[in-house]
């Protein structure tokens, strides 16, 4: 164990320069942006009523994506030696168990990541308590949490570099099985909403990659200090097993690095990739899942285009043009097997309206890409949302087994007062009966800027809140045996008597909501929203 | 003592080395040689710990070599170090520290000094045969008690050569060191090696002791009259022969005197005995076995 000591005492000299330096680069990064604005949203809380601020997230996306960088660099930073076969001479011979070696780097890195993080945490902290009302014990949690979920992403690509042979191959391997399901996931929503999954259970977390995971822990955590209400952990008090999963595959994955180290020939270093998680598996896997994707697009393009993306991943596996006979029977497998399946179907569903009903199986979720082609419903007293200046920013509807739709419309309002128009509109139209759309509307809009949701049903409504800074939500019975309420970015309380429910929300993603008073049958959050039901 | 017993190891369905055993004794040096590709660095790699063998054991001082402890006693130079863009000898000198703590600063920098080297100047400039000094300035400071060099004379010019030489005889009669050197110098291996071992075609082709092994052959050069018939050394147990017109190289396995009165019998007008080399030697054998270049 000396030797141990004495090795990792030496490592922590050596690696001195390059944590001051990544420590000094995460302080002027978070420094730097500290002006790119911490925006302030006015939330009223019901329970204390006054008006909590918010935290907008602008300024902390860019420690998360700081974050992100350290845990995938340091990691590579201390682990390339290895892909080294004329370090590993000298290396391996060093009187030190390999498992030793493997820890000794593991926790240089963890303490190099720890400096950074913690100055970088520091500025950042800094910049959220110099603003009055912000709740300052959440602090501490809220490091510590974002410490774990780190620590959780660093572990993962610890493992997934040193199962490689090079550094290259090492770097694709753990962005390949961490960054890219989190951008399947991520990106498709930010296209158009219709891609929009929720928030996934944690069976998709779990596919998903542990991003999704980081991500919620971060937001979760200042969300927690904005509010002090809870209701972001109130998340994982229901998903829970998320995050024990999520630690014991991390725990696997330590484990799994450990194993390399001991198991892995030194004559394998600089070779090309051997990993049973890296190249060899993940370009069919994700060859397969991509072509059964493109196959249900119905375009030729793309066909060829992934076709050709299998042959590229095999050129960089091989690192030349000369493929072996069992890389082109993997990509012709892997090619067969996905239009096989495709094929096999009775009808191809389109993968977005089974994760939409995923979501909720009442409802069928029926998209429009192009806002042109929307008919706007026509319910508002002939008048449609554009002749009030208004552009629709998004347009979906749903529509139930039962027949029922709903029409959920983002509008944004070029003045103030037309938006307010439009709202009386709205209410002189929910009180007619024989408007085709009557009923019920729920409303909000912010004091940023014209920026109005529009969700309607054809429910009697049930009441309407006064608007309180601006906001107004809307409660609607969906049938006789439940009520829902759904609203976007909302802070709500409820009562027998009459329902109030405030509502705020800054550009990005923002939920929670609790409902008091009421029993609570379901609560289901959404990225932009969240849906309760509950008894009347 | 290090022995190696009955090791096997491939690269992938290449198959290096095979039934390799051999014992390094204490308190001496053995020059490990063999043809380009034969095996020597490898055997060293995996007697270093680097390699983990297919089958076979390898045993320091009795302890399995796969136990960090049995490695403490060894001292592995690779033929191409490692080292990072600023490390100096001094920060070689630290690392190496880490894991023998007995290493002698004094000892370090005075070889450094023998070799007109400085600690504190990056080791990227310097040049092939520099580095090769630095690190044999580390691995004797060490004072380990099992030294195992790959290609230890690569760069390193005649003067260079003649303090390493040196340098290791000291460290095995003074300080009870067992060196393992492999190297395609024969010539200098054969200054100062006590034992070889020879890797031919994956295996040990032969080993024993160098003196004893080149006592057994001796080399005659002979001028005749009339250029000698083809069958003319016949009879005489000759490793090789090599006639130019009268003139003859004959290289003989046996006694020299009786190899001499027996050359006489042939009635040769000029007569010489020459030096015998393991370098010839090794030749010989591994031309022997089929090995041409």
């Amino acid at each position: 164990m000396k030797t141990f000591f004495r090795y990792f005492g030496y490592q922590l000299k050596d690696s001195a320069l390059r944590t001051i330096v990544v420590s000094l680069f995460s302080f002027f990064y978070t420094m730097s942006l500290a002006d790119t604005g911490i925006f302030l949203d006015h939330v009223y809380n019901a329970d204390t009523g006054r008006y909590d601020r918010e935290v907008a997230n602008c300024y902390l996306i860019f420690f998360y994506i700081l974050l992100i960088i350290l845990v995938y660099v340091i990691p590579m930073m201390e682990l390339s030696r290895f892909k080294n076969r004329r370090n590993l001479d000298t290396l391996y011979f060093f009187p030190l168990s390999r498992t030793k070696l493997a820890l000794v780097h593991y926790f240089v890195g963890i303490l190099q990541f720890l400096a950074a993080y913690t100055l970088s945490f520091g500025v950042v902290a800094f910049c959220i308590i110099e603003i009055p009302l912000f709740y300052q014990s959440f602090l501490i949690p809220c490091y510590l949490g974002m410490l774990f979920s780190s620590l959780l992403v660093y572990t993962f690509v610890c493992y997934l570099f040193s199962s490689e042979n090079t550094v290259f191959d090492g770097v694709v391997t753990s962005l390949w099985w961490i960054a890219l399901p989190t951008l399947v996931y991520l990106i498709p929503r930010t296209i158009h909403s219709s891609f929009d999954f929720g928030k996934p259970s944690a069976f998709w977390y779990v596919l998903f990659g542990p991003m999704i995971l980081f991500g919620e822990v971060f937001s979760a955590c200042f969300e927690f200090g904005a509010s002090a209400t809870g209701d972001a952990i109130d998340y994982f008090k229901e998903e829970w097993y998320m995050l024990l999963i999520w630690t014991a595959l991390a725990g696997l994955a330590f484990f799994l690095y450990l194993r390399t180290f001991q198991k892995k020939g030194a004559e394998k270093a600089g070779a090309p990739s051997s990993s049973p998680v890296g190249l060899q598996f993940l370009i069919p896997a994700w060859g397969y899942l991509g072509f059964w994707f493109v196959l249900q697009l119905d375009s030729a393009i793309l066909i060829f285009m992934t076709i050709l993306s299998i042959l590229i991943g095999y050129f960089i596996l091989r690192r030349s043009f000369k493929l072996k006979k069992k890389d082109l029977l993997c990509a012709a497998l892997t090619i067969f097997l996905a239009l096989a399946v495709f094929l096999a179907a009775p009808q191809a569903e389109r993968l977005i309206e089974r994760i939409a009903s995923e979501k909720d199986p009442d409802y069928t979720l029926v998209t429009t890409p192009n806002f042109d082609e929307v008919e706007a419903p026509v319910f508002l007293q002939g008048c449609t949302p554009k002749e009030f200046g208004a552009t629709i920013k998004r347009f979906s509807s749903y529509s139930d087994k039962q027949g029922n739709v709903d029409v959920y419309m983002e509008l944004s309002f070029s003045e103030k007062e037309l938006m307010m128009n439009y709202l009386d509109l709205l209410r002189a139209d929910a009180a007619d009966p024989n408007a085709p759309y009557s009923g019920l509307y729920a409303l909000s809009s912010s004091l940023i800027d014209g920026h109005t949701t529009l969700f309607s049903t054809k429910y009697t409504l049930d009441s309407i809140a006064t608007p309180t800074a601006g906001c107004i939500l809307t409660i609607s019975r969906r049938n006789d045996k439940k009520c829902i309420m759904e609203c976007d970015y909302g802070v709500i309380s409820y009562s027998k008597e009459s329902l109030t429910v405030i509502q705020s929300y800054c550009h990005g993603s923002f939920e929670r909501g609790a409902v008091k008073g009421i029993p609570v049958l379901a609560t289901k959050y959404f990225h932009n929203g969240f849906k309760v039901s509950f008894k009347e | 003592m290090i022995e190696v017993k009955n090791l096997n190891h491939s690269f992938g369905k290449h198959q290096v080395l095979e039934n390799i055993n051999l014992t390094l004794p204490e308190h001496t040096v053995m020059g490990l040689v063999g043809i380009n590709g034969a095996g020597k660095s490898t055997l060293l790699r995996l007697i270093s710990g680097v390699y983990a063998p297919q089958s076979g054991e390898i045993l320091i001082d009795g302890i399995k070599n796969t136990d960090e402890n049995a490695r403490k006693s060894l001292f592995f130079l690779p033929d191409d170090p490692y080292y990072t863009i600023y490390t100096t000898g001094n920060k070689m000198f630290e690392l190496y520290k880490v894991f023998f703590p007995a290493m002698d600063k004094k000892l370090f920098l005075h070889y450094l000094d023998t070799f007109k080297l400085k600690a504190s100047k990056p080791i990227r400039n310097f040049s092939k045969g520099m580095r090769r000094q630095l690190y044999i300035a580390l691995a004797l400071s060490a004072k380990p008690k099992y030294i195992l060099l790959d290609e230890a004379f690569d760069g390193l010019d005649p003067l260079s050569r003649l303090a390493f030489k040196h340098a290791i005889n000291v460290a095995v009669e003074e300080g009870g060191a067992s060196v393992l050197i492999s190297s395609h110098a024969l010539r200098e291996l054969e200054d100062f090696c006590d034992s070889y071992v020879l890797i031919d075609n994956k295996t040990v082709a032969s080993s024993g002791d160098l003196a004893e092994k080149v006592n057994r052959y001796c080399k005659f050069q002979l001028a005749f009259k009339e250029p000698p018939a083809e069958d003319a050394f016949k009879g005489l147990p000759a490793l090789s022969v090599e006639q130019t017109g009268r003139f003859v190289r004959i290289v003989l396995e046996g006694d020299a005197e009786e190899m001499k009165e027996a050359l006489q019998g042939l009635d040769p007008a000029v007569l010489e005995e020459m030096p015998m080399d393991f370098e010839e030697l090794f030749i010989h054998e591994v031309k022997e076995r089929g090995y041409m270049r």
